[in-house]
């Protein structure tokens, strides 16, 4: 256990809307251990996000953590208040969003807002916050750090907007580091540079939780992924195993959109339909709808989450049959 | 960079100075231009026609137009507007001490203005869609709709008539100024409240309040210093024109409260066609307005990083 | 979130707030302010000449009948032909700063009118010389000898029965000489204008307030008030409120709303409020150039459709009183056996047949200044548009009426004149007292004769015939030729605050009062 940094069980986060409770997250669990990447992938507004909120203890109204569990580093934070939560935050674990353009302050120095970091947590003196800021400024790959520091987001390019937002969530040295689609806004060539930074701070030893719609990108940072789907987990297992064996029909799926892209076919391959609204989600299978093998029990009951090797769970019928036959 | 902002700043002082001539020269026109006489309007019923020619002599106003225009423009670089029929006193005399009163009528209906209109927006967008928010949007609406006049009558009826704590009218000392400046600022704060709550709303929407969230800022620390300077942008552009609009279009406040202001003055130079001093309080009130929209620009291009590096 | 630094503020406003005037002084407010205290150039504000100085004479209402009195003068005698008029100074007077009055001072101030050139030349440009005076052929006044310090005499031009109460009118006002020579802003600086009068200008802050205290080297009675403060309140129910309020002492009620004034001021306040007639004359003037007014059936038809009895009991409350000529009551010379037509709408519109008008042929334009009476002008051309006659209202800024007045370019208005002196020649020879004078009120009256006799009139000397002369003229005028339609004489109504024990309203009736006499109530005094 002292090497599990995250102990995410049987999450549950919704939205309680005029027009009924909204599931955005469902019975999730997710571990990450010291060091490990671990990715989570999956179509936009699956859910994915709102586990990131959730461990931030960012959920917001009318959003709310309805049951679950979350332990950082030994700690429960779902039953922690406001107060404590603000001094996790930043220091414990820390999360770089998806957009450098409008993460940042427009109207504030970005060596002050990386400096601010310091300052809320440790009670130092402002040459030496300035210093640590300078060191990770520097660390995370900035040039001319001394200039940079007073320079305003609006002067640097998105590529060096990320780092500075990573250096903003590493300067405390987290143990755990959410990073939230944090190539998606990036051209490919900066895309390379930032998620080789990654790859360095999780080989120096913080614990990476990466989110993404990009199953490259996850492909090439993670040691573990979870695929999830209308707001639960379907499938999960090493990079290896669920790459090379995909057995939800969603995983496939995914692939398939990749390899058709990378196979240069015309015909671009996608998944049928569109992702459920998570207020009126399907009795059985939410992702039956869309299911090329779906079956009559599919649309009535809802599949359970079950290994096939130690390294590979998946959350479907199909699998379940075979097991059971 | 810095030879560019010089630049910059000369270009602007330029147009500014092109404004005033402009306003000074259309001044001059539409006063030659409207019907009305201004000898006789000052000399009133006894007045016959001999008087009123003998005097419009002494004042140089049987002098060839194009004479009197020189003279004006002449003068008014020196700061000389010449001496105003009514009120029988050179105009810089006049408009000088009437300036400085408006100008603290228009700080402290600012202050009001400010202080009100900001504390009611933040409340309101702090507790957005509660009952506190309506509230506070009822009262800025009723500040926005209800006319100067209005107000002014209702806080003089409570104020001064019935609960006897401030008076009527005039400025003895400061106390004077209380209830012109809530009347005067009233407007103002309910603009500047609906302004602060929907700007503020928008950026606490913003990603870089996660960000802030994310480090482990709370509510409050993020309000102060990440919402509030980025939301009082578009805010110190209204309370900079405003204030302008304060000092020069303070009349009704001014002739209710009896305060001996620039706008009170420019409206007795009109109905008594007192051209020296109409021309005076014209060009201090565009001299106003130009240099307080300058003042707003340069504020604003102080408080946005983004465009101080434009400009 | 408001009321918290409000109420702050406010417990702060009470502790300073002094709203009541103090002891020994008094606090009265104005619409708007003089534009100068110098009588040469100021024709329309009296307050400083009243109070800060003197006449040779005075004008006093004695039982309804406006009456000269002495005042720097103690005696005077006019020659035979009526051209020479001896004076005798009242001994002992002093300026406010200390310096004696002397004739020399009287010589002074009537000539500073003609070299100034201002408005106020008509009465001295009478006397011998002082039309060289004042085209600067001459360098003195040629008529007035000074005989010693408190004698002189003046020789005019051509008689004039009247120039006793000229000398009466506020233009006629008395300066220190040895001052005012060497000001270089009499009338505006306080310091540079003197008078003998019972106050001095002790601060003045232009549009804003005007202070005068008590002239400790006066030499008439010591008044009760020792300090008056005119403050410029151009809203009226801002005056309103701050006399409720015990914030002024008197008032003048002919701005404030006449609702206000008949609810709260007629019934709440009956006790202290003070009636003055406003010696005058309301009339409705008809520019006989107009090719519809210049028809005497026509002027005499509106004549009798107006009910000026209606507009004064309806519309006035009574606070007026109707008149039948020009010249008003209270005027020596007032003629009180003219009768007005009956009031008539069918003789009206008979007249108007007879001329060969029908209904809505006769239309012309009644011109409102801006600052007007809109309710009269309303009820007039209402009363009018019932015998067929459009008189259509149109509203002018008041400088654009004057300027169209003063060009006889308006077709019929509704005028008000308040008189200055007591003597009929201040009004029939204002309006009638030659084509150019008669052009510039815009009625433009043809006869040139009769202008020619209103003209020469003020040489009569002796009184009997000088008044009979006047009263044939009016009848002349008014009954005749209809070239002059009087309404009424209004009253002015003030309020007394509960600090004033009593209040003499100037004699015409002005807003502008003579503050000695107020009697400030005991308690009140210094």
């Amino acid at each position: 256990m002292t090497r599990r940094t995250l102990e995410v069980s049987h999450l549950n986060t919704s939205f309680f809307t005029e027009r009924g409770e909204v599931k955005a997250v469902q019975d999730v669990s997710i571990s990450v251990n010291k060091g490990q990447v671990v990715g989570i992938v999956g179509e936009s507004g699956c859910g994915k996000s709102m586990i990131a909120r959730s461990i931030m203890g960012l959920v917001k109204k009318p959003g709310k953590i309805v049951s679950g569990s979350i332990v950082l580093q030994g700690k429960e934070l779902t039953s922690l208040g406001e107060k404590e939560l603000c001094k996790i935050r930043g220091k414990d674990v820390s999360m770089v969003f998806q957009e450098p353009m409008t993460s940042l302050n427009p109207t504030m120095r970005v060596g002050k807002q990386v400096q601010e970091v310091v300052a809320i947590h440790e009670d130092v003196s402002r040459e030496e916050a300035r210093r640590r800021t300078l060191q990770i400024l520097s660390a995370v790959g900035i040039p001319e750090v001394e200039a940079r520091y007073n320079a305003y987001p609006h002067e640097l390019s998105g590529g060096l907007r990320q780092r500075v937002i990573i250096a903003m969530a590493m300067v405390m040295k987290p143990h755990l580091l959410i990073a939230d689609e944090p190539t998606t806004a990036l051209d490919a060539t900066v895309e390379t540079q930032i998620m080789a930074l990654l790859k360095q701070l999780a080989k120096d030893g913080t614990s990476v939780l990466i989110i993404s719609h990009n199953l490259g990108v996850i492909a090439q940072l993670a040691d573990y992924v979870y695929v999830m789907y209308a707001g639960r987990v379907v499938e999960k297992g090493s990079v290896f195993e669920l790459f090379d064996n995909p057995l939800h029909p969603y995983t496939h799926g995914l692939l398939g959109a990749v390899s058709s892209l990378r196979s240069q076919t015309k015909v671009l391959q996608t998944i049928p339909g569109v992702v459920p609204n998570l207020a009126h989600l399907p009795a059985g299978c939410s992702f039956a709808p869309r299911c090329s093998k779906c079956m009559a029990r599919c649309g009535s009951e809802q599949p359970k989450l079950v290994a096939v090797n130690p390294e590979h769970e998946v959350c479907c019928h199909l699998k379940e049959g075979a097991d059971s036959l | 960079m810095k030879g560019s902002k010089a630049s910059n700043l000369l270009r602007r002082l330029l147009y500014a100075l092109i404004a005033i001539v402009g306003v000074a020269t259309l001044v001059f026109v539409l006063l030659r231009m409207v019907p009305g006489n201004p000898v006789a309007t000052l000399l009133g019923e006894h007045a016959d026609k001999e008087t009123v020619e003998r005097i419009s002599s002494s004042l140089g106003l049987d002098k060839p137009l194009p004479v009197q225009f020189a003279d004006y423009l002449l003068g008014a670089l020196r700061g000389d507007f010449g001496q105003s029929y009514t009120l029988g006193k050179p105009v810089s005399e006049l408009i000088g001490p009437a300036f400085v009163n408006t100008l603290w009528l228009a700080l402290a209906a600012a202050l009001v203005s400010w202080v009100v209109g900001i504390a009611c927006g933040l409340a309101a967008a702090i507790h957005k869609s509660t009952i506190v928010d309506r509230l506070f949007m009822g009262f800025s609406l009723l500040g926005v709709s209800l006319p100067v006049f209005m107000v002014a009558m209702l806080l003089q009826y409570v104020f001064a008539r019935y609960l006897h704590w401030l008076p009527v009218a005039g400025v003895t000392d400061w106390t004077g100024y209380i209830l012109p400046a809530i009347a005067l600022g009233w407007g103002s704060a309910g603009s500047i409240a609906r302004l602060v709550r929907s700007s503020v709303i928008e950026v606490l929407q913003q990603d870089y309040i996660d960000t802030a969230r994310a480090k482990g800022r709370t509510g409050t620390q993020i309000l102060v210093l990440h919402a509030l300077r980025n939301a009082m942008l578009p805010v110190i552009t209204l309370m900079a024109m405003q204030f302008s609009g304060l000092l020069s279009g303070a009349f009704i406040t001014e002739t209710i409260f009896s305060i001996n202001g620039i706008g009170r003055l420019a409206v007795q130079a009109i109905a008594g066609r007192d051209i020296p001093l109409l021309q005076g309080t014209t060009l201090l009130c565009t001299f106003v307005i130009v240099m307080g929209n300058l003042v707003a620009d340069l504020l604003y291009s102080v408080c946005d990083p983004r465009v101080r590096k434009e400009a | 979130m408001l009321t918290v630094p409000l109420y702050g503020l406010l417990a702060q406003g009470c502790a300073s707030q002094t709203t009541r005037a103090k002891r020994g002084s008094m606090v009265t407010a104005t619409a708007t302010d003089m534009s100068t205290m110098d009588m040469a150039h100021n024709d329309s504000v009296y307050w400083a000449q009243l109070n800060i100085f003197d006449r040779l004479f005075e004008t006093r209402m004695i039982d309804g009948q406006a009456t000269v009195v002495n005042s720097l003068c103690t005696d005077y005698r006019r020659s035979e032909d009526g051209l020479t008029y001896d004076f005798t100074l009242r001994e002992g007077v002093l300026f406010s700063n200390g310096d004696p009055l002397t004739s020399s001072d009287v010589c002074y101030s009537f000539s500073r009118l003609l070299t100034e050139a201002a408005a106020n030349t008509e009465i001295p440009l009478q006397i011998k010389g002082g039309e060289a005076l004042m085209k600067k052929r001459a360098d003195k006044l040629e008529g007035f000898n000074i005989k010693d310090n408190t004698h002189f005499s003046i020789v005019l031009e051509a008689p004039n029965g009247g120039f006793i109460a000229e000398l009466s009118s506020p233009a006629m006002s008395i300066v220190n000489e040895r001052v005012t020579r060497t000001a270089k802003n009499f009338g505006k600086e306080p310091t540079e204008t003197i008078g003998s009068g019972p106050y001095y200008a002790a601060e003045w802050v232009p549009n804003d307030h005007f202070t005068m205290r008590y002239n400790e080297h006066y030499w008439g009675e010591e008044p009760t008030v020792k300090e008056a403060v005119r403050r410029i309140i151009p809203d009226a129910s801002t005056q309103d409120l701050m006399f409720q309020n015990g914030e002024m002492d008197i008032i003048s009620l002919s701005e404030i709303d006449s609702l206000i004034v008949q609810r709260s001021y007629k019934t709440e306040r009956a006790s202290q409020i003070v009636h003055n007639q406003q010696i005058g004359m309301t009339f409705v003037a008809l520019n006989e150039t107009n090719r519809f007014l210049k028809d005497v059936r026509v002027r005499k038809a509106i004549c009798m459709a107006i009910d000026v009895n209606d507009i004064v009991h309806n519309l006035m409350c009574d606070d007026g009183m109707r008149q039948n000529g020009i010249i008003p009551t209270g005027i020596w010379g007032h003629n009180d056996k003219l009768e007005g037509p009956p009031f008539d709408p069918d003789g009206a519109r008979a007249l108007l047949a007879e001329a060969g008008y029908h209904d809505g042929d006769v239309s012309f334009e009644f011109a409102l200044s801006s600052n007007g009476p809109q309710l009269l002008y309303e009820t007039v051309s209402n009363q009018l548009s019932k015998i067929g006659v459009k008189a259509n209202i149109k509203v002018y800024d008041k400088a654009a009426f004057m300027e169209k007045r003063l060009a006889g370019e308006v077709e019929s208005f509704i005028g008000t004149w308040f008189m200055d002196y007591n003597d009929p020649a201040n009004i029939m020879a204002v309006f009638f007292g030659g084509p150019e004078r008669s052009k510039g009120r815009s009625i433009c009256y043809p006869n040139v004769d009769i202008m020619q006799r209103v003209s020469a009139a003020k040489h009569i000397v002796d009184d009997e015939k000088r008044k009979k002369e006047y009263q044939d003229l009016e009848r002349k005028i008014v009954i005749e030729d209809r070239a002059w339609i009087p309404l009424y004489e209004g009253t002015r109504l003030f309020c007394t605050g509960d600090r004033v024990e009593s209040f003499t309203p100037f004699w015409a009736g002005y807003e502008d009062f003579c503050v000695k006499d107020v009697v400030l109530k005991k308690e009140a005094r210094a």
